[in-house]
């Protein structure tokens, strides 16, 4: 049977958080939890056990690359997407190097995050 | 005279009356001379007695003053005479300690003589009398060797005894009445010849023997160097011994000649005097009379063992007889040479028998030993007028003391002659031996200095042919008188007299003369040569080493050391020459110090000046290198700040206008579902948020730009940002701002941020540091720039002078300044703990800064024209 696929977004910027979950679950996502800094966002997804977690690059306490990092070694199956305001090449090597399954730069349309999100999470339903 | 000068002092260990006793041993030579006196002169022997008793009196004074004015020395006024011919010559000093010293030693022989023969006639007559006088001789030459305390202690108890039996011997005839006056004063001269020349060489010839009576006078003065008080013992021994002669002199031969008359006076005293005893002492007459005779002779013998073997040893301290003659045993201080040589010289004579012959001949050196001490005693008067004297004798009496000695003179020369020629040739062989002696020594001291004797001198070459004078005048006089008629003894006197003349003459000339002119002579030399080889020398060796820079080495003995020479004649005027010689000599070596000083004064001062120079260029210098590490340090921070400001825009933009913007994209993307859904209402709701959202971001956007540059200062100026930054920093901080702004004209615009970050800056510490309520801003303008200022009322802050902003971690006001200094404007500060802080900034008009000038030579200006730059004013 076909589920909602659960995801964790995780950004110190409320407002944005907000809008991303509202523009996800319009998208039919189910946003399951949320956090805004990346160690609360790891412990999230330990006691979620999301489909997806999306975490921001760039926030106060630990950064979405560590936590991806970390979470990469606890939840090999969990993919991650990393959201930042830079578009750097050195971060998006950072990323690449901790195995994100995306990374997408925020001020994108929602069209370019679904474009990475959307076959993850097909795949992950359809079992 | 030499200046090997052995002299030391002398113990002091006889008072007066020790001096006294010894010098009455002078008294009993009237004892032997009467009888002479009485054979040639007859019964006027008394009157010719008691006139040479008056010459001694008119020379004592003078002789007091000579021996008190050098305290320390021995041998009698004749020994003293070698301080005043000092500068005269050295040879006429030993003429007169030697004439006087063989003037005593005949007497010390025939004094021993006389008490051996009434041992030998009273009490030992097997003894031969001979080997009794060299017995005596040898006993008190043993005191003698003991100290003068021994001769003293011997001499005083025979000299107290002497004194009463003389007294006793002249008051008891005259007492009992045995004195026949009219003999006694009947007197009658015996003249060798008739006439006035005959009676005036016999009266001579009495006066020649009567200088015998001197030696009563001065023979205190031996001892001056060892009395304990010479001050005062010296002058009383002197009178107590001539108050004695007088008794000896005078009042014994009139008594004498009225109770024996002159015939039988001229017996044997000891076996004669007995009656004049008998009044007072009876049986013991007859003893009394030997034993007076026996101890004024053993004190004739005793006395010249002491003072004329002190002679001896002072004038070879002096340097004018040879060195051992100065030798002295340590403990008893007893010129043991001279002693013996005193003692054998005596015994040498008492050996010959002592005839009259002989001492006549001594009495001719004695006559001119004590005749030229009177003649020293006026010298000095003349010579050194300001010299201590500690008994000063009447003007009168140094005149009179010259009259003594030209009588002295004048007897030798007309009463010598009547002992014959023997006398007269030994007389002179004895004056010139001195002579010998100080050749000897002059000789041996020239060798131990390595120099070699002056076989060619002055003085040889005159005395010399004196001799040969003498010899001549000699030869002349034998011929002369072998062809006058027998029978014209007159012719023969004054022959005689001629000769005696003649040879007396040739002491003078053969002897003193060259004397004096060879030590004149020898003094300019010696100061030439000082000049040459000591000052010249010294001089020219300072000279080279001022022309070489060695100030400390360019030094000269200017010392004048003025060249004592009496004379009045060539060499008189060539001493003084050497003397101003040395003067000017001196002159140049003060004038070469000045030069000195004057130059070592230049250098220091040129030394101090580099020096000062030194220490003020690396004072600049480390004034340079702190701005320039305060620049540099200033630098990096401002470097930092910067690269922080752009970090901080860079975090301001990530965190808000991005985050605002993707969080828009997503409210648009949404906006767009809707709008695909249809659900029109819900898009256009989404829409007008989205507008709302839009706006916000754009307000946030604009005011992170005036943040980084406040378009007020573009727009209004310098005159509204100052305005807007006080009105803001109220509303920020809630303290009272007092503002007082002017319209500026003609600043760049970078002038104007300049001055506007400097208010900013103010501002900001204002409200951070000072805990005041209050801050004044102001701005003024001025004809050449203007000038902006903030002053709070807050706690202020001790600004440490010298010190940099930067190292005390102002770094804000660091860089104010560092901006006013790069923009070419002034920068104040002025903190008082309390008193709060007041920052002002001076911006010159762009006309005035297009003079422009390096940051150094601002910097300066700045230091000059605002003395308060740093620091509480």
């Amino acid at each position: 049977m076909t589920r909602r696929a659960r995801l964790v977004l995780v950004d110190d910027d409320q407002t944005l958080i907000s809008e991303l979950r509202a523009v996800l679950e319009d998208c039919g996502l189910s946003v399951v939890g949320t956090a805004d800094d990346g160690l609360s966002g790891v412990a999230l997804c330990d006691q979620l056990r999301p489909d997806l977690a999306v975490f921001d690059v760039r926030m106060p306490g630990m950064g979405g690359t560590e936590a991806a990092a970390i979470l990469q070694s606890r939840h090999p199956q969990l993919p991650v997407v990393l959201l930042s305001a830079y578009d750097d090449e050195s971060i998006k090597a950072t990323a690449r190097d901790c195995n994100v399954a995306g990374y997408v730069v925020k001020g994108a349309p929602i069209r370019e995050l679904l474009a990475v999100v959307l076959p993850i999470v097909e795949g992950l339903t359809n079992d | 005279m030499s200046d090997t000068s052995l002299a030391r002092p002398h113990p002091r260990r006889i008072g007066w009356f020790g001096a006294a006793g010894l010098a009455m041993g002078g008294s009993n030579q009237s004892l032997f001379l009467i009888g002479a006196l009485l054979a040639s002169q007859g019964s006027a022997a008394v009157p010719l007695l008691a006139i040479g008793l008056v010459v001694s009196w008119m020379a004592v004074p003078g002789w007091i003053e000579l021996g008190a004015m050098f305290p320390d020395r021995v041998g009698g006024i004749a020994a003293t005479c070698a301080e005043a011919f000092r500068p005269y010559s050295a040879v006429l000093a030993n003429l007169t300690g030697t004439c006087y010293w063989w003037g005593w030693v005949p007497t010390c022989g025939v004094t021993a003589l006389l008490s051996a023969s009434a041992l030998h006639q009273w009490y030992l007559p097997g003894m031969p009398v001979t080997l009794l006088a060299v017995l005596i001789v040898t006993a008190f030459c043993a005191v003698n060797l003991c100290g003068v305390r021994w001769a003293a202690r011997l001499a005083a108890p025979m000299a107290c005894v002497s004194a009463a039996l003389a007294l006793v011997s002249t008051v008891a005839p005259v007492l009992a009445g045995r004195v026949d006056w009219r003999r006694a004063s009947s007197f009658h001269l015996i003249s060798p010849f008739h006439g006035a020349f005959g009676g005036v060489t016999s009266a001579m010839a009495g006066l020649y023997l009567i200088g015998f009576a001197a030696p009563a006078f001065e023979a205190a003065a031996c001892h001056v160097g060892e009395m304990r008080d010479p001050d005062r013992d010296y002058p009383r021994a002197m009178w107590v011994a001539a108050g004695t002669a007088t008794v000896y002199f005078v009042a014994l031969p009139v008594v004498w000649l009225g109770v024996f008359g002159p015939t039988a006076l001229q017996g044997d005293l000891a076996s004669l005097l007995g009656p004049t005893f008998a009044p007072l002492l009876g049986g013991l007459a007859k003893a009394a009379a030997i034993w007076f005779m026996a101890i004024n002779m053993f004190h004739g013998t005793l006395q010249p063992l002491s003072g004329a073997s002190r002679t001896l040893s002072q004038l070879a301290e002096d340097g004018l007889l040879p060195r051992s003659l100065a030798r002295r045993l340590p403990r008893t201080d007893a010129p043991y040479v001279a002693l013996a040589v005193t003692a054998l010289a005596s015994i040498a004579f008492l050996l010959a028998n002592d005839p009259t012959w002989i001492i006549a001949a001594a009495n001719l050196t004695y006559l001119i030993g004590i005749a030229l001490p009177s003649v020293a005693v006026w010298l000095l008067r003349r010579n050194e007028p300001d010299r201590h004297r500690p008994y000063r004798a009447r003007r009168g009496n140094i005149v009179l003391g010259l009259v003594a000695a030209a009588i002295w003179l004048l007897s030798t020369m007309l009463g010598f002659e009547q002992f014959g020629l023997p006398t007269v040739l030994f007389g002179l062989a004895l004056a010139y031996s001195g002579a010998a002696a100080y050749a000897w020594r002059t000789w041996s001291d020239g060798r131990r200095a390595g120099q070699r004797a002056h076989v060619r001198s002055i003085h040889l070459k005159l005395t010399g042919s004196m001799l040969l004078v003498l010899s001549l005048d000699g030869l002349g006089y034998l011929l002369a008188v072998n062809h006058v008629m027998h029978g014209d003894p007159a012719l023969v006197a004054t022959l005689k007299d001629i000769f005696v003349a003649v040879a007396l003459l040739t002491i003078s000339v053969g002897l003193v003369l060259p004397g004096m002119i060879a030590h004149a002579s020898g003094q300019v030399a010696a100061a030439a040569d000082t000049l040459a080889n000591g000052t010249l020398t010294d001089f020219t060796l300072a000279m080279e080493a001022l022309a070489g820079g060695r100030l400390e080495d360019a030094t000269a003995d200017g010392t004048v050391r003025p060249i004592v020479v009496y004379a009045r004649d060539e060499i008189g005027s060539m001493a003084e020459s050497f003397n101003t010689m040395q003067r000017q000599m001196a002159r140049a070596v003060h004038a070469l110090d000045s030069a000195r000083e004057e130059l070592r004064s230049h250098r220091d001062n040129l030394e101090r000046l580099v020096e000062e120079r030194t220490v003020a260029l690396v004072a600049a210098n480390d004034h340079l290198e702190q701005m320039q590490a305060d620049r540099r340090e200033l630098l990096d921070r401002t470097v930092r700040v910067a690269e922080e400001e752009r970090s901080r825009v860079a975090a301001d933009l990530h965190d808000g206008p991005i985050q605002r913007l993707a969080a828009l994209m997503f409210l648009l993307d949404r906006t767009g579902l809707r709008v695909e859904r249809e659900d029109l209402p819900g898009a256009g709701e989404l829409l007008d948020r989205a507008r709302r959202e839009l706006e916000g971001e754009i307000n946030g956007l604009r005011r992170i730009m005036s943040e980084l540059r406040p378009p007020v200062l573009d727009q209004g100026g310098l005159v509204a940002a100052v305005r807007d930054l006080a009105s803001e920093h109220h509303q920020r901080t809630g303290m009272e701002v007092d503002l007082d702004v002017e319209d500026v004209t003609g600043l760049s615009r970078d002038a104007e941020t300049v001055l506007y970050r400097v208010v900013q800056e103010a501002l900001v510490n204002a409200a951070k540091h000072s805990r005041g309520t209050s801050v004044s801003v102001s701005l003024t303008a001025s004809p050449d720039g203007a000038t902006v200022a903030v002053a709070d009322d807050g706690e202020g802050f001790i600004l440490q002078p010298g010190s940099g902003l930067v190292r005390d971690g102002h770094f804000g006001l660091a860089v104010m300044r560092e901006r006013m200094d790069l923009a070419g404007g002034q920068f104040q500060i002025t903190s008082v703990p309390g008193r709060g802080t007041r920052v002002a900034g001076f911006m010159p008009t762009t006309a005035e800064r297009s003079g422009y000038r390096t940051p150094l030579a601002r910097a300066a200006a700045a230091r000059a024209a605002v003395p308060a730059a740093v620091g509480p004013a």
